[in-house]
This record gives structure tokens, sequence and C-alpha cells, in this order.
């Protein structure tokens, strides 16, 4: 029998974000659950799915379904790890509602936990040794591309040859989240920046420097999304549109390789919800680099073509602009805890409960997660109205 | 000694033979980039182009049935289906489609002192491939610049090296390259240059 109410997101728990080694996945994920379903006023017994999102790669201490056992959870009738990258958080969310719609579960979580700082090393050197010496990566490695930073620079070498951006336009991504960051108790940098010290930071990677790179952390995300009428205080924020997109760009000529195709995502949420783009109160993108706040800008049809920068820099996307970005300071500036930073972002500005850095009166938002080089995206219109 | 700080070898001593079996010892031995630790798996998923490399072509992958470029890890094709792939020496020229200048210098796996380029080549095949500078290279180059291709040896596997210099595409893998490429490391080099804007590639809509 199909839940009563339209699924909705009920519950939202998050650990501490440690900048410092410690914790392991299991148990950072573990504690964000509790979070979510004390703020749901839920007990374990009232849940009958799990829905997991590990970090990527093969690590031995990486979150999988085992979670259930571990956690402590009783008998579900939906346990999957799910795994579209990057794009997954997102991709949980639309999981979870449609197999409620469906009738297939109750009150479901969702959950990511990651801890990539390690003693001994920074989470750079962790995604330095990182990728193998088999297939394409294994070449790319013996050519000097260690981590991520490398082949999203590559990225933004090309976004601005083709959309005529310069690195002012990267500072003002990072400065504008950085001024949504200082209203967020739960980000980690909560430093003014100002464009001097933007071009002040070292250079990893021309043209993205280390203010131009998310901000790793140990720490979890948990949502609970139920069809049940449940006691928490917090308002019921429901899933009005849901999309992916996962273009299939080639690695060859004459086509863009880098980036290209995610707009349909954002098309079909919409359409799904019976909502335009001007109906969207804040935006809440997946930003591990601050190219690609502006890419994706352009890409998702918040922006006309080759003007990301451009509304960047006049300050619409800062605290008191009209076209609110990464209200929580983003990846860059909040907290890299991968699709959930977006996610739970978005969750906390519909219940306008962002303090310092709330959104007055925002109800509707988009929530846009990408995996691999831009590869894969999964997005959902939340809003404080159910689906009609 | 950081290949960055080497004193480039004249063209005229590098075409001598003494340099070059001098040259290519040293070059069997350690690649100027990277330490061993990172050679490629010459006999996984890549080994046609590993063995290609070996012999001083440059050898990817293509539709057996109707010819299209393909990705490296690309096991059907997305043109017509077919499964059948063809791996075949192609024309070692190309130019810069993308490109990066790398400033962190990993401890223990990039051996060098001062930042590294790192392309995005397209070559005359359609395929694109990334890979780095023959030889150290100080600046970067910018996007459209043509290239040609020769090869690296790392942990003695022969990988695709661009040269920005056309006597490079005639050098056999681990032979000495010509310094054309060896500038002095210029920290006004960190950003893209201006003429990265200037690319003949079509607007891409979004």
């Amino acid at each position: 029998m199909a839940s009563p109410l339209e699924p909705a997101v009920v519950g939202l728990g998050l650990t501490p974000m440690s900048l410092s080694a410690g914790g392991v996945p299991v148990d950072l994920a573990i504690e964000a659950v509790a979070s979510a379903l004390a703020d749901a006023g839920l007990t374990r017994g009232d849940v009958d799915g799990l829905l997991v999102n590990s970090s990527q790669g093969v690590r031995p201490d990486r979150l999988g379904v085992a979670l259930a056992r571990q956690g402590g959870l009783g008998d579900l009738r939906l346990l999957e790890h799910v795994e579209i990258k990057g794009a997954t958080a997102a991709a949980m969310i639309q999981r979870a509602v449609l197999a409620i719609r469906a009738g297939l579960a109750r009150t479901v979580i969702c959950v990511f936990a990651d801890a990539p700082l390690r003693a001994g090393g920074t989470s750079g050197s962790t995604y330095a040794h990182s990728g193998g010496n088999d297939g394409a990566r294994g070449l790319e490695r013996a050519s000097g591309v260690l981590g991520s930073v490398p082949t999203y620079a590559l990225l933004a070498s090309r976004y601005f040859a083709v959309s005529g951006g310069d690195p002012e336009d990267l500072c003002a991504v990072a400065v504008s989240t950085r001024a949504w960051a200082l209203g967020n108790p739960d980000a980690v940098v909560r430093k003014p920046l100002d464009a001097e010290g933007y071009f002040a930071s070292r250079m990893v990677s021309a043209p993205l420097r280390v203010l131009d790179c998310a901000r790793p952390v140990n720490g979890a995300v948990a949502l609970v999304v139920s069809g049940e009428a449940t006691p928490g205080q917090a308002p019921r924020v429901h899933v009005r549109g849901m999309g992916q997109a996962h273009p299939m760009r080639r690695r060859r000529a004459p086509g863009e390789s880098w980036f290209g195709g995610g707009r349909a995502a954002v098309d079909g949420a919409l359409a799904m919800a019976g909502l335009t783009r001007s109906d969207l109160d804040v935006i809440e993108l997946y930003d591990p680099f601050s190219v690609v706040t502006l890419l994706l800008l352009e890409e998702y049809g918040l922006v006309e073509p080759g003007q990301a920068g451009k509304v960047v820099r006049s300050g619409a996307t800062a605290p008191g602009g009209d076209l609110p970005v990464n209200t929580g300071g983003g990846q860059l500036s909040g907290f890299y805890l991968q699709g959930m930073t977006p996610l739970a972002e978005a969750v906390v500005q519909l219940r306008g409960a962002g303090g310092a850095r709330q959104v007055p009166g925002a109800s509707t938002a988009l929530v846009g997660g990408i995996g691999g080089r831009v590869d894969h995206h999964a997005c959902l219109i939340l809003d404080l109205e159910p689906s009609r | 000694m950081s290949p960055n700080t080497a004193s480039p070898a004249s063209p005229a001593e590098a075409a001598s033979p003494a340099a070059v079996t001098t040259a290519q010892a040293q070059v069997q031995a350690e690649d100027w980039l990277v330490d061993a630790a990172l050679a490629p798996l010459a006999d996984g998923s890549l080994a046609p182009l590993y063995a290609g490399a070996a012999a001083g072509e440059l050898t990817l992958p293509f539709c057996a049935a109707c010819g299209l470029a393909l990705e490296l890890e690309q096991r059907a094709c997305d043109g017509c289906g077919a499964t059948d792939i063809h791996w075949r020496p192609v024309e070692r020229a190309g130019s810069v489609h993308a490109v990066t200048l790398v400033h962190r210098r990993e401890p223990g796996l990039v051996r060098v002192t001062e930042p590294y380029p790192v392309l995005d080549i397209e070559l005359a095949s359609g395929h694109r491939l990334i890979m780095t500078t023959l030889t150290a290279a100080g600046s970067a180059p910018v996007i459209g610049r043509p290239v040609t291709i020769g090869f690296r040896s790392v942990g003695g596997v022969a990988v695709p090296a661009a040269s920005l210099d056309p006597a490079g595409a005639d050098a056999a893998p681990g032979s000495p390259t010509t310094s054309g490429t060896i500038t002095a490391p210029d920290p006004s080099a960190a950003g893209l240059p201006a003429a990265a804007h200037t690319s003949s590639e079509p607007e891409v809509s979004p």
C-alpha cells in the first residue's frame, strides 16, 4: 500500500565537518543517520529503506550496504548502494521518492560519509596516489595528471577558450562563495576573502588556485525521505522535479570533450515540477572547483551563454544578489561532501533555517549534482509545496 | 640534477652519435617528469598503444567496421555498434586542445622542481589524448598550437608526449629529443596566456 503523503525530506543530519584526520566512514554515517532520525522525530524502527552513497575508488573503509547491519537497523524492504559518482546524492533522493511512490518503502534514509583526511598525509596526497596504472587513467598519471585538479584545469582552459572567461571570473566565484560561508556555522572556511587574497593564494594547476578547489572534510550527511506523517518540527521539503542527463561526449574531434549536455537534467526536472527557471529562489550546485560553478550556470541555462563570469562579477550570486548560488559556501568554502553539500544546503534554505545566510522567502530550490568529469548530472527541484 | 636546471644540449650535440647514446641511456634510466612508480601497465587494457609506442608508432583505436576514431577504453563503436576494434598507427601530429601548467608536485611521484605542462592534444586522426611534453617546459603552449608526438620512457614503458618542435616527431622512443621545448621557468606563465581565448573551435551551446 502506498504511503499516505507525498514523499518529502523530513529529516536532515550532519556530523561536525572535520579538517583533521580521524573518524571512519561507517561511524560518521551512523552519527549522521542518528541525527537525521532525531530531526525527523523518528527512530530506527520506523525505517524500512536505506540508500548508501560512498566515495569513489576502492578504499577498504568505504561505505557499503553493510552499514545496515553495522548501524543497527532492523529488517529493510529497500537497501541499495547507489553509484553514479558525484551525482549519487541527488540520484538517491530520486530513487527514494520513486520507491515510496511505488509502495516499495515508506521511510528511506539516504546517507553519504567520507574520510579522505588521513594521519600523515594531506587529502591532496591521498588523491595523488589514487587511480592505478591501467587504462586511460594510468596513461594520464604517467603523464603527470595526479589527483583531479589538473583535469579540471584542462576543463577550465577549454571553458575559457569557448566562453571568453578568465581568472577574474574564477576569483569572483571564490569570493562570492566565501561571502556565503561567513554566515554558515557548518562551513569550514569562514575568513573573509577579497580579490587580493584570492590572487595571493597558491597556484595548484593553472588557472586553478588552491582557493578554486573544494575543501575535503571527514564527515557525513544523512537525509530521511518519507511518505508518512512524521513528528519532526521542520517543514516537509517536497521533491517536485527530478532529472538526470548522461551526455556521451566523446574524446575526439570535432565536439567539445569537456562539457556540454547537462541541461537536459534541469529541463526535465523543471518540466516535471511545472516550474520555470524564474521560479527558482536558490541554486545549489556541485562545485568541486570554481570553474564548475561558471560552467553549470551556463550549461543549466541559468545565465546566457558566455555570461556566467559577468553575472558572478556583478554580485548576483552573492548574498543579497538576485541569483543566490551555493548559499552555504558550497564545496569551496563550506565543506566537500560530494553531492550532499548542495542537497543539504537546499533543505536548510527551504526550511528557513539558514540563519545569517538565509535567503528571505526561499521556497523553491534547484539542486544540481555532477559526477565524473561533468559526465553525469542529477537534478532536483525541491519545494515547500507538494507536487500536483 | 633537475631537468629544469640542466643546460639544454645544442641541436648539434643532440645530433651527434655519441650524444645520442649517452642521452638514450639517461632517458631509459629516468623520465624527466615522473618517478618510475607511475609507469603504466604495458600489458593491460592499453597494450596495443604501448606496444606501438615501443616501436615508435602512435597506435590508437578505430572501429574496424566503420573507421570511427574511438576512445582508449571504448569497447563498442558509438557510430555503428560494432565491437571489432582495430588499433593502428596514426600520424604523429596534432594541436593543443586544452592546457594547464601543473604547480603542485607530489613528493616521491613528481621529480621536477618547477611547474610542468599537461596538454590535451587533438590529433590529426581525431582522437584526443592527454600528455605532457617530451622534455621539461617552464611555460604552457597556447590552445591551437601545433605539436608533434614523440615518446617519453616511464619506468621502461614508452608513453606519448608532445614536442613543440617539429623535429620531435622524428624521435624514436627513448631517443634524445631536441631542446626546443626547454625554456626558463617563468612565474608569470602561471596564468593562461591571453591567446588561449582565440580558439578556432566553435562556441559550445549549453
